[in-house]
Formats: C-alpha cells, sequence, structure tokens
C-alpha cells in the first residue's frame, strides 16, 4: 500500500507552486521591513513630504472618478435595459467599446485637445470667452474626465446583468398594486442596481489606484508615479518596495470589498421576457438618445478621430524603420507571455481538475492569480525583488526574461480564468475511462483533454495577447535598454508632449484592444464580471 | 360584475381573442381553460389593462375601464412565477401596495394576510429563501392586501409539484371563499379548473366555447371540442350498432346490465379511479374516459349503459 | 567542412569583433550616428551603441560591472552624469587631451567624466510682450511683475533639476526654496516639453519661458517668423546656467586605451564640430566654430562658477525642494 497516493503528491506539488508564485509579494514584505542605509534619506523626503500628497489625490481621483463613472452608467443602464431606444444593438456595441482604448491613450488625447493651443479653448478665446478659453485641464477634475469615459463599462456592465434578469412581470404586478412608475423605480428598480453599482465602483477604484501611464500624461502624483519616480529618478529602491506595500495594501482592501459587496447580492432566476419596461414618448426618447450620442462621441467617436487625425499628420515621420522595430517588439513580447501564459494555464488547470471540493483550493490557487488584481507597477517591483534576491545580483542581467516572467505573473489570471470554467465541465469519468482502456495520461491530455479545450485556448491566447501588448508600467519598468515597445514609446513620446507622434502606436493599439472587445461580446463573456 | 362585450384583442398581425363574451358574478371563483396558445393570458391581460383591445368592452360593476390606468383598476394578478420582489422581504412584498395605508391599519392588515397561509415566522425572509409553494402563498395576499375588486391567477398553480399544486389549490380555495374574493384563474389543467370554480369558461383559439359550472361543462358539453378537451364520453362516428345513434353525443356508464358491448382499449389509474378507454368491436365508435372503481384488463370485454345521448346541433 | 565553415565564421567575427567599442548612451539616435559614423571611418573602430533612458541604462551598466560588455557611458545633464560616477561606474581617466580640451568648471573634479557639449537653459521672451533691454534673471522672474506671465517646464525633467540645483548651489537651499516658490506664486504654466513652452511662448500664452537653448533653434529654424527671441538671463550677476552632454569610461571596461582615444577624439576640432552642428549646442572647446545660428544668438556670460559635478550631488535636494514649493 502506497504511503503517498499520486493524489497526495499532486495535492502537494500544487501547494508548494502556489507558495512560489507568491514570492514576490513575500519579497515585497521582506524589503519593504527595513529600509537598507542609502535609502533612508530618500524615503524619509518620500514619507513625510510626498505621501500624504499622494494620499490625498489618490482619495480625489478615486471618488471623483467614481462619481463620474456612476452618472454615465446608472442611466445609461437604465436606457439600455428598461426602455423601447432604438437601435438597440448598435448601443450595446458603443457602451463596451470604449474599455479597448488603454487610459493612458485616452488620456493624451483629452490633454492635447484641450491644452491651451489645442481646438477648443483657442476657439473659445477667440470667440471672446476669456475664462473658459483659459480653462485648466490638467486637474483632479481633468483625470477623473477621462477615467470615467473610459471606466464607466464596469459599473454599466454588472448593472445591465442585474436589470436584465429583472421580470417585466414584476413591473405589472407593480402596477397593479395601483403603484406608480415611480415608486416601482424607487422600491425595486434601483435598490436591485445597487449592489452591481458598487461592485462596478469598486473595480473602478482598483482601476484608478492601478493607472500609470494616464496620470502621468496629467502630471498628477500619485503612488504609481512615485514608486516609478523612486525606480528612475532617486534610484531608491527602498522607496519604491514601500511605496509599493502601501498601495499594495489599498489595492487589496479594494479586491475584498468588491468580493464582498458581490455576495450581498440577491439571487436572481433568469427571465425570458424580451419586453421593454417603459416605452418611451418622443421627448424622453430624444433625450435619451442624445445623452447616449454624448457619451459614444466622447468615449468613443472624439478620441478615434483625434488619433486618426494625429496619426495623418505624423505618419510619414514617424512610420520609420523604428516603427516597425517597436511593432516587433511589441508582437514578439506578446506572443512569448501569451504563449507561457498558455501553457502554465493548462497545466495548473489540469492540476485543478479533480481538487474543485477540496477546501484550500481557492486560496491556494488565488496566489497564482493575484498578479491581476494588483497595479503593474507594484507586480515590476516585486519580481525585481525576487530575483534579486535568487541571482545576487542586478535582474536586469536577465533580459528579456525578466520582463516576460513580470508580464506572465501580472496576467496569469486572464489565461486561467478563460479555460478554467470549461475545463471543470469535462467529466472526470473520461480520464478513468481512458486509463482503463490501458492508454496513458499524455495519449487522454493529448487526445481527449486538449482538443476539448482547443477554442478556449486560443481565446485565452488572444486576451493575453492583448494585454501584453497595451501593459505600460511593467514592460516600462523591466525591460532591457533599447528594448522599446509600442506602449513604452507612447509613455516617451507623452510624457514630453508628443501627443501626434504617439497617435500612430496608439491607433494600433486601439484597434487591436477593439478586436479583442467585439470578440468577446460575440462570445457573451463578461469582461466586468471575472475581475 | 365583471362584463366583457364583444372583446376582439390583436397581438401583432393576429387575432388572439375574437367576440368574446361573458359575464363574472361577484363572489364567484371563475375558471378560464382551454390549450396552450388559446388566448386566455391575453384575455387576462386586457382584463387588467397590460394589453389594449381592438374592439369590444369590458367593465367593472358597469364602469367601462377602457381609460382607466391599470393603477387604478383596483384588480389583483399572480402570476405563474417571478412575481415578488426580489430586494424585499415577504413582509415588504405584502406592503407594497398598502404603502401608503396608515402604518397601524397596514401593520395590521399583513399580519391577518400572513396568518392567514401560516407564513408569519417568515416574514423576513427574502424571496430566494422560500419554496415554491411559499413564494405563491406570498404573491397571493400581496395582490389580496390592497383589497383588490377582482382577483386574477394565470396559472399561478403551474410551476408547483402536483402534490402541493393540489394542496395549495384547496387552501386558496378556502381563503378566497372565506374573504367573498372574486377570482378568474387560468389554467391548462382540466382537473384544476373543474375543482378549484364555481363556474368554468372554455376558450379555444380565442373564442369562448362555453361558460357553466363544472358538472355542466362535463355532462353537457356544448361542442366536439368541450367534449374532447374534458374527455368525458364520444361522439358516435359511424357504423354504430342499433342503440346508438350517429352523429349524436352519448354519455355511458360501465354497468352489468348494460346493453353495449365494448373492449377495453385503455386504462388509467388516476386519483383513486380507473378510466377507460372503451371501443365498440369492428367499428370507430370509442367511449373516452369512462370511470369505474372496478378494475378491468387490457381486452376485457365491458357492458356499457346509455345513459344520455343529445346532438351539438340540437343546443 | 561544417566545422571548417564554423570555424572561418567565428574567426571571422572574433578578428572583426577586433577593434570595436560599446556605448550606452541616453542621447537621441539621429543625433549621435553620424558622429560615431565618421570615427568608425577614420579609424576602423567599430561603434556598437545602444541607446535608452539615463536611468535605465545606469541600471544596467550596474548590473556588468564585473564583467562589462559596455566601454562608455555618454548622456546628458551634469546630473546623470555625477549619479553614475557616484555609483563606482565610472573610471577616473588621465588625459591631457581631455583636460586642456575640457574646461574645469564643465568635467568631474576625478575626471571620471568629461562634458562633450554645452547648452544653456536660458530665458527666451515672447518680443511683443517683453521689450529689449529688460532686466532678466532667474530670480527675476520670482517677483510678482512676472505673475501670469511664466512658462516652465516640468520639475520632474532634470535639465530643470539641475538648474534649480545650481541655485542652491548659488543661493544656499532657503533662498533658492523662495527664488522656486516664488515661480510657482507667479501662476506658472507647466509643460511636458521646452518645445511646448516655447510654442505657449510664442502664442502669447505666457512671455517668457525658460528652455534650451537647442531646442529654441530648432523651432526657430522650423518657423522663423515666430515672435521668439533668447534673452540672456543673470547678465549683470553670476551669468547663464550651462549643463553639459558628456561621457566616462565605464569601470574595468576591457577596452580603455581605445574608449580613452575616443573621447579625445570626440574633444578635439573635427567632431567638436560636428558634435555642436548637429544640435545645435555650443562646443565644448573653446577654438571649435559655431554654427550660424547659434553665434546669431550674441555672445553671453556662462555661469563658470557652479561646478556641474555639484549639479549631480545637489539633485536629491532639488527633487525635495521642487516638491515641497508645489512646483510640478
Amino acid at each position: 500500500m502506497k504511503l503517498v497516493t499520486n493524489k497526495k503528491v499532486g495535492d502537494y506539488s500544487y501547494l508548494f507552486f502556489s507558495i512560489i508564485a507568491l514570492l514576490p509579494i513575500i519579497f515585497l514584505f521582506i524589503e519593504g521591513k527595513d529600509i537598507p542605509q542609502k535609502d533612508i534619506e530618500s524615503w524619509t523626503f518620500v514619507l513625510n513630504d510626498v505621501v500624504p500628497g499622494l494620499l490625498k489625490n489618490s482619495f480625489q481621483l478615486v471618488i471623483l472618478s467614481i462619481i463620474g463613472s456612476s452618472l454615465i452608467a446608472l442611466p445609461l443602464a437604465f436606457i439600455l435595459e428598461l426602455t423601447d431606444i432604438p437601435a438597440r444593438k448598435v448601443w450595446n456595441v458603443t457602451t463596451v467599446l470604449p474599455l479597448a482604448f488603454p487610459l493612458y491613450v485616452l488620456a493624451f488625447i483629452y490633454v492635447g485637445f484641450f491644452e491651451w493651443a489645442g481646438p477648443v479653448l483657442t476657439f473659445f478665446r477667440e470667440a471672446g470667452f476669456d475664462t473658459l478659453g483659459n480653462m485648466k485641464f490638467k486637474n483632479a477634475f481633468g483625470v477623473a474626465f477621462v477615467f470615467s469615459l473610459g471606466l464607466f463599462p464596469y459599473i454599466l456592465l454588472p448593472i445591465r446583468l442585474v436589470l436584465k434578469k429583472v421580470d417585466f412581470k414584476l413591473y405589472q404586478a407593480s402596477r397593479s398594486l395601483g403603484k406608480s412608475d415611480g415608486h416601482f423605480l424607487k422600491k425595486v428598480l434601483l435598490p436591485l442596481c445597487m449592489v452591481p453599482m458598487f461592485a462596478g465602483c469598486t473595480i473602478v477604484g482598483m482601476e484608478v489606484m492601478a493607472d500609470f501611464g494616464a496620470v502621468s500624461v496629467f502630471n498628477f502624483d500619485t503612488f504609481t508615479t512615485s514608486i516609478y519616480m523612486a525606480w528612475s529618478s532617486l534610484f531608491s529602491l527602498g522607496s519604491a518596495t514601500r511605496l509599493s506595500l502601501m498601495l499594495l495594501t489599498f489595492s487589496l482592501l479594494l479586491f475584498f470589498l468588491e468580493s464582498h459587496i458581490s455576495k450581498r447580492q440577491v439571487p436572481l432566476i433568469s427571465n425570458e421576457s424580451q419586453e421593454a419596461f417603459f416605452k418611451l414618448k418622443l421627448l424622453p426618447k430624444m433625450a435619451a438618445l442624445s445623452f447616449l450620442g454624448i457619451v459614444t462621441f466622447f468615449s468613443l467617436i472624439l478620441p478615434i478621430i483625434q488619433l486618426v487625425l494625429w496619426s495623418y499628420h505624423a505618419w510619414k515621420n514617424e512610420l520609420s524603420a523604428n516603427y516597425f522595430s517597436l511593432i516587433k517588439n511589441t508582437l514578439m513580447l506578446a506572443f512569448s507571455v501569451g504563449g507561457s501564459i498558455l501553457i502554465i494555464s493548462l497545466i495548473l488547470v489540469y492540476a485543478e481538475r479533480n481538487k474543485h471540493h477540496k477546501r484550500w483550493l481557492p486560496l491556494f490557487r488565488s496566489f497564482f492569480l493575484v498578479g491581476y488584481a494588483l497595479p503593474g507597477n507594484i507586480v515590476a517591483v516585486g519580481v525585481f525583488l525576487l530575483f534579486m534576491n535568487i541571482l545576487g545580483t542586478s535582474p536586469m542581467e536577465m533580459g528579456l526574461a525578466l520582463v516576460i516572467i513580470g508580464l506572465t505573473y501580472r496576467f496569469l489570471s486572464v489565461g486561467h480564468r478563460t479555460i478554467s470554467p470549461t475545463a471543470r465541465l469535462i467529466n472526470p469519468n473520461f480520464e478513468k475511462a481512458s486509463k482503463s482502456l490501458g492508454k496513458k495520461r499524455w495519449t487522454f491530455i493529448f487526445k481527449v483533454w486538449l482538443p476539448f479545450l482547443r477554442g478556449n485556448a486560443i481565446y485565452a491566447f488572444l486576451f493575453v495577447f492583448v494585454e501584453v501588448a497595451k501593459e505600460m508600467p511593467l514592460t516600462l519598468m523591466l525591460r532591457p535598454i533599447g528594448h522599446d515597445t509600442l506602449s513604452t514609446k507612447i509613455y516617451e513620446l507623452t510624457s514630453e508632449g508628443e501627443w501626434e507622434r504617439a497617435a500612430l502606436g496608439a491607433l494600433f493599439l486601439v484597434i487591436l484592444g477593439m478586436s479583442t472587445v467585439l470578440l468577446m461580446s460575440l462570445k457573451g463573456e463578461n469582461h466586468a464580471e471575472g475581475h | 360584475m365583471l362584463k366583457v362585450t364583444d372583446l376582439s384583442v390583436k397581438r401583432g398581425d393576429n387575432i388572439v381573442l375574437e367576440n368574446v363574451n361573458f359575464n363574472v358574478h361577484e363572489h364567484k371563483l371563475i375558471s378560464l381553460v382551454g390549450p396552450s396558445g388559446c388566448g386566455k393570458s391575453t384575455l387576462l391581460h386586457s382584463i387588467i389593462g397590460f394589453v389594449k383591445p381592438l374592439k369590444g368592452l369590458v367593465e367593472l360593476h358597469g364602469k367601462d375601464l377602457i381609460n382607466i390606468p391599470i393603477e387604478k383598476r383596483s384588480i389583483g394578478i399572480v402570476f405563474q412565477d417571478n412575481t415578488l420582489f426580489p430586494n424585499l422581504s415577504v413582509r415588504e412584498n405584502i406592503e407594497y401596495g398598502i404603502s401608503t395605508w396608515e402604518k397601524g391599519h397596514r401593520d395590521n392588515r399583513v399580519n391577518e394576510l400572513l396568518d392567514l397561509v401560516g407564513l408569519r415566522a417568515h416574514e423576513s425572509k427574502l424571496p430566494h429563501e422560500l419554496s415554491g409553494g411559499e413564494k405563491q402563498r406570498v404573491a397571493i395576499i400581496r395582490a389580496l392586501a390592497p383589497q383588490p375588486k377582482l382577483l386574477l391567477m394565470d396559472e399561478s398553480f403551474s410551476s408547483l409539484d402536483p402534490v402541493l399544486r393540489h394542496k395549495l389549490r384547496e387552501e386558496v380555495k378556502e381563503i378566497l371563499k372565506s374573504l367573498s374574493m372574486t377570482c378568474i384563474l387560468v389554467t391548462h389543467d382540466r382537473d384544476e379548473a373543474m375543482n378549484f370554480s364555481d363556474e368554468v369558461i372554455v376558450l379555444n383559439d380565442g373564442r369562448v366555447q362555453q361558460y357553466g359550472t363544472p358538472s355542466e361543462i362535463y355532462l353537457r358539453p356544448a361542442n366536439q371540442f368541450v367534449a374532447q378537451f374534458f374527455g368525458s364520453g364520444n361522439i358516435v362516428a359511424e357504423n354504430c350498432p342499433s342503440k346508438l345513434r350517429e352523429g349524436y353525443y352519448h354519455k355511458v356508464e360501465i354497468s352489468d346490465e348494460g346493453e353495449v358491448e365494448t373492449i377495453v382499449v385503455r386504462k388509467v389509474f388516476s386519483n383513486g379511479f380507473f378510466y377507460y378507454d372503451l371501443q365498440i368491436p369492428n367499428s370507430q365508435t370509442r367511449f373516452n374516459h369512462i370511470a369505474c372503481a372496478h378494475d378491468f384488463a387490457l381486452e376485457e370485454r365491458v357492458k356499457v349503459d346509455l345513459c344520455e345521448a343529445w346532438s351539438f346541433l340540437d343546443s | 567542412m561544417k566545422y571548417l565553415s564554423i570555424a572561418s565564421i567565428l574567426l571571422f567575427t572574433a578578428y572583426a569583433q577586433a577593434k570595436s567599442l560599446t556605448v550606452y548612451t541616453s542621447r537621441k539616435e539621429h543625433l549621435v550616428k553620424d558622429i560615431f559614423k565618421t570615427y568608425e571611418k577614420e579609424t576602423g573602430v567599430k561603434i556598437n551603441y545602444k541607446t535608452g533612458k539615463a536611468g535605465a541604462l545606469i541600471q544596467n551598466i550596474k548590473a556588468e560591472l564585473k564583467d562589462p560588455k559596455v566601454d562608455i557611458f555618454m548622456t546628458v545633464d551634469a546630473g546623470n552624469l555625477w549619479y553614475a560616477s557616484s555609483e563606482g561606474l565610472l573610471e577616473s581617466t588621465k588625459s591631457d587631451v581631455l583636460t586642456s580640451h575640457v574646461p574645469a568648471h564643465l568635467r568631474d573634479r576625478d575626471n571620471r567624466w568629461f562634458g562633450l557639449s554645452v547648452r544653456a537653459r536660458t530665458t527666451v521672451v515672447n518680443t511683443n510682450l517683453v521689450k529689449k533691454g529688460t532686466n532678466i534673471s532667474y530670480e527675476e522672474l520670482a517677483k510678482p511683475e512676472w505673475k501670469g506671465k511664466l512658462c516652465l517646464r516640468t520639475s520632474k525633467k532634470v535639465y530643470n533639476q539641475s538648474l534649480v540645483a545650481m541655485l542652491i548651489g548659488t543661493h544656499g537651499y532657503d533662498k533658492a526654496k523662495s527664488i522656486v516658490k516664488g515661480w510657482v506664486a507667479n501662476k506658472v504654466d507647466i509643460f511636458s516639453n521646452d518645445t511646448n513652452v516655447l510654442k505657449a511662448v510664442a502664442a502669447g500664452q505666457c512671455a517668457v519661458g525658460i528652455v534650451n537653448t537647442y531646442y529654441f533653434g530648432r523651432l526657430i529654424k522650423k518657423q522663423p517668423k515666430l515672435p521668439l527671441a533668447i534673452m540672456w538671463p543673470n547678465q549683470k550677476s553670476y551669468g547663464v546656467h550651462i549643463n553639459v552632454s558628456g561621457a566616462g569610461i565605464v569601470k574595468n571596461s576591457k577596452h580603455q586605451e581605445d574608449a580613452r582615444k575616443f573621447l579625445e577624439w570626440l574633444a578635439s576640432d573635427e567632431a567638436q564640430k560636428q558634435f555642436a552642428q548637429v544640435n545645435m549646442e555650443y562646443p565644448i572647446l573653446k577654438t571649435a566654430p559655431q554654427t550660424d545660428i547659434v553665434k546669431s544668438w550674441g555672445e553671453f556670460k556662462p555661469n563658470t562658477a557652479f561646478n556641474l559635478t555639484d549639479a549631480g550631488k545637489l539633485q536629491k535636494k532639488a527633487i525635495k525642494l521642487m516638491h515641497e514649493v508645489g512646483y510640478k
């Protein structure tokens, strides 16, 4: 009789590797505990002079962005789910496409658009409106404006999912009980929207805290920009580590808040009724369409037009051999990270196949997947510290491998959650049957298991591919010198205010992003739910 | 009390109800029964106002409802499922329609109704924590809370399992009777229609087939459809023995002294009774759904007695 | 046959690599490409170069220090050069050519790096808004008369950090702080690059801005009609703040001799002319000619009292100061 069964070995290996996966975070804590002597001056400066401002800025930004996004998302959800607005299918797509824009691209588009010498303010000044014409856009309100336009889908989608499940009969029942539309709205519809709205708001909060590129364009100081400043200008790894720990705390707080809120969702039975609740008369219909139009214009149409116009001006100069090497680097990185995540995800999912009843699985699985919940800057510092301790020298010696590992760690969750749900549907009896027929494990894997998951594997690869192409902070911090990608080039150009030159690469990334957003909405997957 | 005159309703391009006429008296429990798609839900919806008729009149206590909005009609409705507001507790659901009442009065009413269905202990629960039967009970008393003039039930028992269905139906019937409520229940279940109501409206293809008491419907079906729907006998087709008249509807009973011989071709046991389909040998004539306590075997010869015969053309 | 060709390839590449230098530079490629090619043509020594941000390059050199693949670190701004040397990344180079061609205040006190071209961080005015002959200085711009008229580049750029470091070195921390505070109090408009500062001044959004001379040169070359002109600040006091682009030999470099020769060449006549020309900077060698555009800006008094080594030393203080007064 075996003392240690294969199953036990499998369990222990999984546990072991999950602890390994947690190492970057562990090292953040280890290194952040004591500050090295040469960093003490920088850290004291950062702690006393910089951090209070960061807290204030972060707080401001999160609150304003949440308010802005909610103001867009809630009415939109009502209009799209509960009324008979025309062209619903079109709006379904246009309200989710803004997710294709990396926030830093939206940021530089609008900073360029609203800058003093730009079209809008110049027009106001020439028309005689001096206060408007000298308006400053580069403040918390400007950032929140951009964030709201880019992040409102994260609130819109959860609310829509809930409203979809509200049976038309409930509305009829309410009317039969003698109550007005307003009463139904107040007592049933709005309360039902609260949980998905708050869950969406925490996700917006997480994205705001994690953003690096957009706030850099606005010259707005946040934890992420300070981590980068400590890393690259102050050359204080100790400060960067400690700032990362602070940001880590906030991110995890928001993450747990979201899980907690989501659990409070009242279970709703799916309903098939297609009927629109509120059939709008002409005036409200016009108002709703205008609102939809305005949101679509600012979140989608204007950014694209501006990008295309700028690209057109710049493309003759920009489209040099240099640009092709940028694209090559971006694609290569995306390809290799996509491939490694695919392989690791498949291994993980296979390892998890008989463990779903085990109570320890969710916790330890989260160790593998935690990278996605954390801002890129933090992951970069953590991975850097890990290898600094393993190698004993600067991890920059690892070259491209460092940034590939960092990105794999960051986006593993994307691959895993695209494959795992379908893999769980595979009946464990298949494998037993295959074994009983005398086939080796590998035969089963290659002839049955993998083919079953082929579609999901392709999707996983594609989703990771796009996320890596768009990613900026981690790539910026861990890449070998001279190895620029589209995103890092955009950072460099936008930090110098060179909007036109940045637009060409940005356009490429946006098109890439749009194809996956469209793919996801066709597949029916909800991006916001899985975050 | 509820008078429907020449009601015609169109859904899309289809005429779903055509020239529907009936009169519902106060304090009566009515069943509206018919096959799927016959328009019974549409009829309910026209009464409550979810649907606007093409032509015709719906009057409640003599008042034309056409211009009265749903909120003001004082007609309650209980659906088949998914009826309770999911974010409100049992108590809050029931209070929903009477939220404008003075607090003491309102609380009394809610307590009274909760006790009626024995759900007082569950008053703080949310709908998803209740069983199917409990949910429907709550839905019914919620509809009753604002003391509507008329209660409509759209297949309200159809999603429950048979035993529960039967039990709940009896319970609700008692409650409605005790409250002297006027109620129209839509169902596709014949047993339900027969057992629940004082009167039955049989609907098919958007037209009223018959309106009468359950025994009238069963014993004297007005036409072929009603007869076949309730399975209570048969029209004699052709080649019938002399005692039977062609084209006539015959009511038969199994009896040792019977004059006509038949063979058992089908046998069903339901609710303590056997129901047989009996075929006259060498003939197309077949009597369906004849009840008898005795256990006959398939292919056994059974004698039947002619009780009554009439032609649909007469009535 | 296979092994023979492999061997010959290895031999060839080994030979080909016999004479080459590796340079890590933060200068833009198009500014250094041609100079490197010229050296190659003249001496046969191939210059391999990698470009990148100064901070990243420094990290990489640090990582390679025990066995460096790089020979020369070339960058802009004394702050970066100081940091590289303070981290022990650069060799102290003995060279009479270098010490004679590069003035003392433009090279490291221990000769670990040498300036190769000079740029001035000067005030540029809108000719319609500021009269000729107005007394202008970095300190002057802190006074309330200049409220609403000042445009500056962001404090995050190392050029401004060195400028403020210079002010600290000249006036002491507290006085420097009050000067920068004065800039901020004058509702200064912040821009992400020097060219945008210049454009804003030209458009009238502000009357004066502080930029590096070559940015002015580039813009004026493209759009000569702009109402912009250099007005040299601090001519009555210590002179205009200058900075350098420079280079040093990396510690433990495997080609110290060749690297030194290259640096000496860069600091000599022909290279200096090309170096300065390509980016409209001032040559480090006094006798090297300036380009016409640069000459047209006239003579000015540069700040020779401030040793640029100190710009690096004081950089951290400068960042702290700018943060304290809210200069973004």
